[in-house]
């Protein structure tokens, strides 16, 4: 009796932030409910003030000197912390953009804003679960707010048509994935990774849990959109509403590396260096097919998709980096939970601004479009091209720190080759990360209205909080690092 | 009380008054705001004025605890922290910069002030008085500065500012390329200076044991820190100093690198008194006399700054003789004088070096000063040959200029006598370098020849200035600092009279190789005394009268030894010496190497155009199997997860 209460106790107090977030997501929905599209703006402040406590929450249980003990089903660690730290913010951000986006739109649906708070539930069970069934529901409550997200123009074709493939393709995916759980199951008998990590492989079965760990890997592939899984990607990202494409390129991305990492060091115990050739051959052509392909691109969105799937790839580099003899290096995931921080906090900016251009009511991001706006908007031109400096990964913007802190490790741990690709990749990419900013300083526009007229406020209150931070975090990048050194396991 | 928390204002104050006066400027140039020139004015004389207050409360502090030996505030900014290397901020004032911090707000607040009159019709007055705060904090900076890192940095930014204000009507071209000569050639110099600094780093690292470091304080380039363990340099340490005074050459004009002094009158006459006579051409002596600890170890170094002094206070001496431009004339009387001070620096008369610094400061400026006050009546006439006959209508520019012509000459009682007597008595007081004097000596009476040449060509006789009607005395924010100037340079040398020197007592730190080992060194002094001034005192009456009976009177001489003349007027080819063998090639080389070539054809071509256009044909390859059709994506999804089953079972 007394162990029943200690375990609710338990989930009551370590799950603290999943509550909150399930609470603040039904209020949202409960008084859209009753006063069906007046209360947006209250709303929107209900979510973003659920987010902040959650943040608060998190960082609480940080400090705590001892964690909540190991749940069966959600793992409350420093790990976790971080990552949810790192979701949140990225739901905060979000919020902020889109409530710009929609003003500027006139379509302020209040409905966007517990989807967004739903789907980051979904990815906080996804990475902090240590059974793979649930972590399979998190991965699902995730994908399904986002579908829902990306077709949520309802009278938009492209966001319609998005939303459509995105769901189809997408489903074929979580199959994939939901195989291979079945397949270790039948392997093993159990889900658990802890267990799992434990366990031997049964003998004669040895292709089952190969395989399994094949399967599971596409979906997390998929999801990172890393090629050649990273179909679907550029054209979800152009259709659906800038805010929802930035939320997709950064917070699936980061809950996908938060899972990814922990099934990695699970699976370590299957001692499988086939995983890290598998690596080098996805991050080879992931460099190589998202730099060349954003290049091509004549849309800024499109362009920065395919820049997320580069970025993909150098965070999975970084995972690869993290290999040593064939197994991976618990320690060595604070490379990339260092990187998917500063990668977030750039993407978003860069979408914050995205959201913002609009020509006769919808979506303007063309080439053309963004023509003298270094003219009339010289500030958020500038802070553009900051962004972009960032992901270059120029010196004094976290861009450089993070994409250093992989290189270095890669060297480190003999990817040498890997790492030159890398560099000249990072150097090929300022071709097509500069084009904005050449187009928005040095020609004229048509004569048109400039494509960014109004700025509300929750967008300068995000794009400000961004470029501060991508330059701070550029600066002094090492109090952070030390911070992720202490999440890594 | 102890001033030490205020010792931060002195350099602060002066970047107040540009953060003011650029903001004023800024904002006049985007059309905003009218700036109204009194308040520019008032802002950036009241800042030197208040810099040279907190100044004169540090030099009475030191003065009456004799105990302090200087006042520092430690630790002001960490700037880079390294395992064994540490590299922080922190201010010192010791009797050595006490002097220093006074001379430039002195003579730079009496600088300031004259600028309002001179200055006054300038559209750009309110950029100019900014730029002239600026350059005061950073040479502020050089001479506060507890480590030799600040001392560059604020080295190097007086270099920026002498750029800016030699450049400062930059529309005309000659007067920016004189600014580019200047900071280009002020480069050459840093780089020896930087050269320097590295080598006294790298020893002090090669000395850090790598697993103890305890040895060795971490800001070992504090000065306090370098002059205790300055034995770790011994290996090194003619190399060092050989470096640092290659830097100090660039700053301070002197052989190899003085070409960029004389252009530098480009500027406006007061940034050439403050700048190029008075203060910012001093910080290389100002840099040896603070790292005296370390010249005094290299005999061999110590030689060379002597040596290199003397021919270059010889050489510009001569050049001044031909010279028809007022400023020029003054520029290399300028060079000359920096000459001597390093003659005095490497026979180790280190604060007989700062002495002459002092009075030079005043002597120069005001001479500078008067220059720019005929300048200014004659409407932008510099040559000597159009002026004339000044003394009746600008009285009191002409008496002030007529005190300051006697000072550099060194006729007693001004203050250049006295500055300069000991500078050469030490000479001859150091064995090694006894036949130095006499070409010091000798130079000593050209420069009161040269200098009484102008004065009588400028303010004596007829005039032949064409509107003499139009000639008139400056106002009196240009007369005050002319008139206090010159009483300076009457005064000032009671400073140092032989025998009783104060400032030798005062700046008795700097461990001056003092002459006892000399014998009757009282009676040899007053002999070689009476034998300087009795020279100089002849130069200067000969150079009077033989130009006011005939101002023409050296044209036989002129045709008889054209070449000669020609090649001395043309300051001995030097700049096209320099063209030749430097700057031709080096351009010759970055036109066809590196830019037609390497960075037209390889970088240009080759790497970017070719890369780009590469990577674009294989993207637009590569995009041609984005379809857009769902169906498409499922296959390809499905092809992905077999080729991934096949890595991981057969791979």
């Amino acid at each position: 009796m007394e162990t029943n209460i200690q375990n609710l106790l338990n989930i009551l107090v370590g799950g603290i932030t999943i509550w909150i977030l399930c609470a603040g997501a039904l209020l949202c929905l409960l008084i859209d409910a009753l006063w069906p599209r007046k209360m947006s703006v209250p709303v929107y402040t209900i979510g973003i003030l659920t987010l902040i406590v959650t943040l608060c929450s998190a960082w609480y249980q940080w400090l705590q000197p001892d964690l909540p003990a190991a749940q069966d089903l959600l793992v409350i660690d420093l790990h976790t912390l971080f990552f949810i730290t790192l979701v949140v913010l990225v739901g905060i951000l979000t919020i902020l953009n889109a409530l710009g986006y929609m003003q500027l739109h006139n379509d302020l649906t209040a409905e966007f804003c517990s989807l967004i708070i739903f789907s980051i539930i979904g990815m906080v069970f996804f990475f902090s679960s240590d059974h793979l069934l649930i972590n399979f529901i998190g991965l699902e409550t995730m994908s399904l707010s986002i579908y829902v997200l990306v077709g949520s123009h309802k009278k938009n074709f492209k966001s319609n048509e998005a939303a459509i493939k995105y769901f189809i393709i997408g489903g074929v995916a979580s199959a994939i994935f939901l195989y291979g759980v079945a397949m270790f199951y039948g392997a093993y008998g159990t889900l658990k990774i802890s267990e799992l990590a434990m366990a031997l492989p049964t003998q004669g079965l040895d292709y089952l849990p190969k395989t399994a760990v094949a399967f599971i890997l596409t979906g997390i592939f998929f999801k990172l959109a890393v090629v050649p899984f990273h179909f679907w990607a550029p054209d979800v990202y152009e259709g659906a509403p800038s805010p929802v494409t930035g939320f997709m390129a950064t917070g699936v991305k980061i809950a996908s590396f938060g899972f990814a990492i922990r099934i990695f060091i699970g699976i370590n115990v299957l001692d499988m260096p086939q995983i890290q050739n598998l690596l080098v051959v996805v991050v080879v052509a992931t460099f190589i097919v998202g730099n060349l392909l954003a290049i091509v691109q004549d849309d800024v969105k499109r362009m920065l998709a395919y820049s997320s799937v580069s970025h993909a790839g150098f965070v999975l580099f970084g995972m690869l980096a993290g290999f040593r003899e064939g197994r991976y290096e618990p320690f060595s995931s604070h490379t990339v939970m260092f990187y998917l921080l500063g990668y977030l906090l750039m993407t978003l900016g860069a979408f914050a601004i995205l959201s913002l251009m609009i020509r006769k009511r919808s979506e303007a991001t063309h080439y053309t479009d963004l023509e003298g706006l270094g003219h009339s908007k010289p500030l958020l031109a500038g802070l553009f091209t900051l962004f972009m400096f960032s992901m270059v990964g120029m010196p004094g913007t976290v861009g450089f720190a993070a994409k250093y802190s992989v290189i270095s490790l890669a060297v480190q741990n003999g990817h040498i080759g890997l790492a030159i690709l890398a560099v000249v990749m990072s150097i090929v990419s300022a071709f097509y990360y500069l084009r904005p900013s050449v187009t928005m300083f040095f020609k004229k526009g048509a004569g048109g209205c400039p494509v960014i007229q109004e700025i509300p406020f929750t967008s300068s209150a995000s794009i400000t909080f961004c470029a501060f931070t991508v330059i701070y975090l550029g600066l002094n990048p090492d109090a952070f690092i030390k911070l992720a050194k202490i999440a890594a396991f | 009380m102890i001033p030490k928390d205020f010792i931060i204002l002195i350099p602060l104050l002066p970047l107040l008054g540009f953060l003011i006066n650029g903001s004023i400027t800024y904002e006049q140039l985007r059309g905003r705001v009218c700036a109204n020139k009194s308040m520019v004015s008032f802002v950036a004389c009241l800042m030197p004025f208040l810099s040279f207050a907190l100044g004169l409360w540090v030099l009475l502090t030191l003065a009456l605890h004799p105990e302090i030996k200087s006042i520092s505030t430690p630790h002001l900014l960490d700037w880079m922290i390294l395992d064994h290397f540490h590299l922080t901020f922190g201010l010192e004032i010791d009797h050595l910069s006490s002097v220093m911090t006074l001379v430039v707000t002195g003579v730079g607040f009496l600088i300031h002030l004259y600028s309002v009159g001179y200055m006054h019709d300038d559209p750009h007055y309110s950029k100019y008085m900014s730029y002239l705060n600026l350059f005061l904090f950073f040479m502020l900076v050089l001479v506060v500065a507890d480590s030799l890192v600040l001392l560059f940095v604020g080295w190097e930014g007086v270099g920026l500012c002498s750029y800016l204000l030699i450049g400062f009507w930059f529309t005309d071209k000659e007067k920016a390329k004189a600014g580019k000569k200047a900071f280009i050639v002020n480069r050459i110099g840093d780089f020896g200076f930087m050269i320097g600094i590295f080598l006294i780093v790298a020893a002090f690292a090669a000395a850090v044991p790598p697993d103890t470091g305890t040895e060795i304080a971490r800001d070992f380039l504090s000065f306090s820190y370098l002059k205790t363990h300055a034995g770790v340099l011994t290996p090194i340490i003619t190399a060092v100093t050989l470096c640092l005074f290659f830097g100090a050459t660039g700053k301070s004009a002197q052989i190899p690198l003085y070409v960029w002094l004389p252009d530098a009158m480009a500027g406006p006459t007061p940034v050439s008194a403050l700048i190029h006579a008075a203060t910012m051409v001093t910080a290389g002596i100002y840099m040896v006399a603070r790292l005296h600890f370390l010249f005094v170890m290299a005999p061999f170094t110590m030689h060379v700054v002597a040596t290199v002094g003397l021919v270059t206070a010889l050489l510009a001496a001569i050049i001044g003789l031909t010279q028809y431009d007022i400023k020029k004339v003054l520029a290399y009387s300028t060079v000359s004088q920096l000459g001597y001070m390093f003659l005095g620096l490497g026979v180790g008369a280190f604060s007989g070096a700062i002495f002459h610094v002092m009075t030079h400061a005043f002597f120069k400026a005001c001479l500078f000063l008067g220059a720019g006050s005929v300048i200014h009546a004659l409407h932008h006439e510099q040559d000597i040959r159009f002026m004339g006959g000044l003394v009746k209508k600008m009285p009191i520019t002409a008496v002030t200029f007529l005190v300051c012509t006697l000072a550099i000459a060194g006729i007693p009682p001004l203050a250049g006598f006295f500055s300069k007597d000991e500078i050469l008595f030490m000479t001859y007081a150091n064995e090694h370098t006894r036949h130095y004097f006499w070409v010091g000596l000798f130079t000593a009476g050209v420069t009161a020849f040269y200098m009484m040449r102008l004065f009588v060509y400028a303010f004596t006789g007829k005039t032949r200035y064409e509107h003499p009607e139009k000639i008139h005395e400056s106002p009196w924010t240009m007369t005050l600092p002319l008139i206090i100037l010159a009483g300076l340079a009457t005064v000032a040398g009671f400073l140092g009279m032989p025998g009783h020197s104060i400032i030798g007592g005062w700046l008795s730190h700097l461990g001056q190789i003092t002459p006892h080992h000399i014998e009757g060194s009282a009676l040899q002094e007053f002999h070689l005394m009476g034998i300087s001034v009795g020279w100089a005192g002849f130069c200067a009456l000969a150079a009077f009268f033989l130009y006011k009976r005939n101002l023409n009177f050296t044209e036989g001489l002129k045709r008889t030894f054209k070449t000669l003349y020609s090649f001395i007027y043309n300051k001995y080819k030097v700049d096209e010496i320099y063209d030749f063998l430097f700057v031709q090639p080096i351009k010759g080389f970055s036109q066809v190497f590196l830019n037609r070539f390497f960075d037209q054809k390889i970088v240009d071509g080759l790497m970017v155009n070719g890369l780009a256009l590469s990577s674009r044909f294989l993207g637009r390859c590569l995009s041609l199997i984005q379809t857009g059709l769902a169906v498409h994506y499922l296959l390809f999804l499905l092809i992905g997860l077999c080729l991934v089953i096949w890595f991981i079972v057969n791979g």
